[in-house]
């Protein structure tokens, strides 16, 4: 059997309280979403685009990456070009589902995947590889998980909550190394946004209020009623019917 | 002798729409009486000539939007000029009024199967036909992951055009992205313009229209083209490894129910997770992990059925998101009663044995009814 080309792409996170340069957790789920699936099995290459430099890289070597493989674009540029062209031929691509650093508007899997012509498998909590699928657990919330599979080559996006260990170990951060590359394609500038701190609040946009005094001194100390039914004769068994059937009604309870 | 002709203070008037008080001059009425209110029908928000459109998108679950939906729904009203037309585009069914949420043509895509299959690909291609068709200046969505999140950031890729994601806050001169920079410092990012692509974060914008749309209804059939994807089917675990906040049934005892066992057997029949108010959890009865309310949680449950609970505004406050709220209770006139669905009143222990042989009575004749139907 051939082995399965795995790409994980990561990126440069930051620490959630001192606000230093650090592995994103993103990332780091993606990355141990990947050793889960090939178990050793078939190599999985760790690829960044970014500055080679950056000492926070040598973090996925802790958490088991044997060699990242940085492609140097400077900064101010758009890294997909550069992750398109590196990614080509790989079976699997796994990311993070939004960057901690940069625009972080979660778009680069959707944009990796449209350029690559491959589906895209978001909110991924646990994948099995099969040699020509991908079958996917996928994270809906209330308490409800999906099976979604696609054929390969796909990108997988890895939800915030997959299953998660960090293990850090030193000696590996020792022992591997990041490999500095050149970038064969160079990204379109990107444009400057402005980002300024934000000092208050954001403003809730609402409609402009013109009720009067009198209306709002009413909804602000009365409850209406929201003219729900209300059911005071019948025996016990009659009104535990009446709640099933609301149930039923509505599509609550499937029995 | 007093010169100045004084008007009484309480004169016969009217409530305009808008909600300005108008005096009614032709019949003054000594007593001050108030005249019949002017009906508090919402106006049209626009009766003019639709020179453009904006568009929002949202999925619903069993026939209801929930509150990020209407938000976006919202926004799109809000933002709307006097010659924009609000075009909404749901995926599923819709039970409430279009014209209510501020909609002025509403296309409805059915699912074919229940729960809809996953299929962003297809969505995404009635979703483009439809902005081929409408061509709007704007779009909205909610960006709550999966499935409108999803979608937003598919179509932003397919075309490519200007797109602001997280958005917390937002005007007609541009929207303001959440920052995900350093934690201590929290950043936004400002865009010049409103971009085409609006994907908003929850609670950005207040849901209360002064108006209402007109509220046109068109359905589209369902595409049947084939996906990428192929969905395995939906599983929902067990209401006891789910978080409460995230629970899609909830039962909670309040301070009326006292045979905690027969409380425990409803909640395991029904597949619900158990709350419980603050009075039920200061008596030891329930864990302080379980309080539902203002010093507890705060839960967005489909269904809630409320046994024993008056509903303080503490409590009311928690449930706020709940979509079905079912109370039982003694008391007509509690608070919960006038915030319910279905209000039964009546001893909640009673009810809840009912419930019990009621539940384990359909659980058995389900089966059956699947093998008639194969």
């Amino acid at each position: 059997m051939i082995k399965p080309r795995i790409a994980v792409l990561v990126s440069v996170g930051v620490h959630p309280v001192s606000g230093a340069a650090r592995w994103s957790r993103n990332d780091a789920l993606a990355l141990s979403l990947a050793q889960e699936m090939v178990r050793g099995a078939a190599d999985i290459d760790v690829i960044h685009a970014g500055d080679p430099a950056e000492p926070a890289l040598r973090d996925y070597l802790a958490l088991g990456a044997a060699c990242v493989d940085a492609i140097e674009v400077p900064c101010g540029r758009d890294v997909l070009g550069a992750l398109v062209d590196r990614v080509r031929g790989y079976r699997i691509v796994l990311c993070g589902t939004r960057a901690e650093g940069g625009e972080g508007s979660g778009l680069l899997p959707y944009l990796l995947a449209q350029a690559m012509h491959a589906p895209l498998l978001p909110a991924v909590l646990t994948a099995q590889l099969h040699t020509d699928s991908v079958v996917t657990q996928q994270f809906l919330p209330k308490g409800r998980r999906r099976e979604v599979a696609s054929s390969l080559p796909a990108v997988l996006a890895v939800h915030p909550l997959a299953p998660f260990e960090a293990r850090h170990v030193y000696a590996r951060q020792r022992a591997g190394h990041v490999a500095a590359r050149v970038a064969r394609v160079v990204g379109a500038p990107l444009a400057p946004a402005r980002v300024e701190l934000a000092v208050v609040p954001p403003v809730k946009l609402a409609a402009r209020e013109s009720r009067s005094g009198r209306t709002r001194l009413l909804a602000a100390t009365t409850m209406q009623s929201r003219g729900g039914a209300v059911i005071t004769q019948g025996t016990a068994a009659e009104k535990a019917q009446a709640v099933i059937a609301y149930l039923r009604r509505h599509s609550l309870i499937d029995y | 002798m007093n010169a100045i002709r004084r008007l009484p203070a309480r004169r016969a008037h009217t409530l305009t729409p808008a909600g300005i008080k108008r005096i009614v001059l032709e019949r003054a009425h000594p007593d001050g009486v108030r005249a019949t209110p002017a009906a508090a029908n919402k106006p049209l928000r626009t009766d003019g000539l639709a020179l453009r459109t904006v568009l929002a998108v949202a999925h619903s679950d069993r026939g209801q939007l929930d509150a990020h939906a209407r938000q976006a729904i919202a926004a799109a009203a809000l933002l709307a000029q006097a010659d924009t037309s609000v075009h909404l585009l749901v995926f599923g069914e819709l039970d409430a009024d279009a014209a209510h949420l501020g909609v002025d043509a509403l296309t409805l895509v059915p699912s074919t199967s229940a729960p809809p299959a996953y299929a962003p690909d297809v969505e995404l291609a009635i979703l483009l036909t439809l902005i081929d068709r409408i061509r709007p200046v704007h779009i909205f969505l909610p960006d709550n992951g999966l499935p409108d999140g999803d979608l937003g950031r598919r179509l932003a890729a397919a075309t490519r055009d200007t797109v602001a994601t997280h958005v917390v806050a937002l005007s007609h001169e541009g929207a303001a992205s959440a920052y995900a920079g350093n934690a201590r410092m929290q950043c936004r990012a400002l865009s010049r313009g409103l971009p085409r692509i609006v994907l908003l974060a929850p609670d950005v914008v207040d849901e209360r229209l002064p108006f209402i749309g007109h509220g046109k209804r068109a359905q589209l059939a369902a595409l049947r083209a084939s996906s990428a994807y192929r969905d395995h089917g939906t599983r929902s675990l067990p209401a006891t490894e789910v978080d409460l906040q995230e629970a899609d049934l909830i039962v909670a005892a309040g301070n009326g129910v006292r045979d905690l066992a027969g409380f425990q057997h409803l909640a395991n029949a029904l597949g619900a997770a158990v709350g419980a108010s603050r009075v039920a959890v200061d008596d030891g009865r329930f864990p302080r992990s379980q309080q539902i309310g203002a010093t507890g949680k705060t839960v967005s449950a489909s269904a809630y059925l409320a046994f024993g609970i008056s509903g303080a505004v503490q409590h009311l406050q928690g449930i706020k998101d709940c979509r079905h709220v079912i109370a039982v209770n003694l008391d007509a006139s509690a608070p919960l009663v006038r915030r319910a669905d279905l209000s039964i009143i009546d001893d909640t222990q009673s009810v809840a044995q009912a419930l019990l042989a009621e539940v384990q009575r359909a659980r058995a004749a389900y089966p059956a009814q699947q093998v008639n139907h194969d």
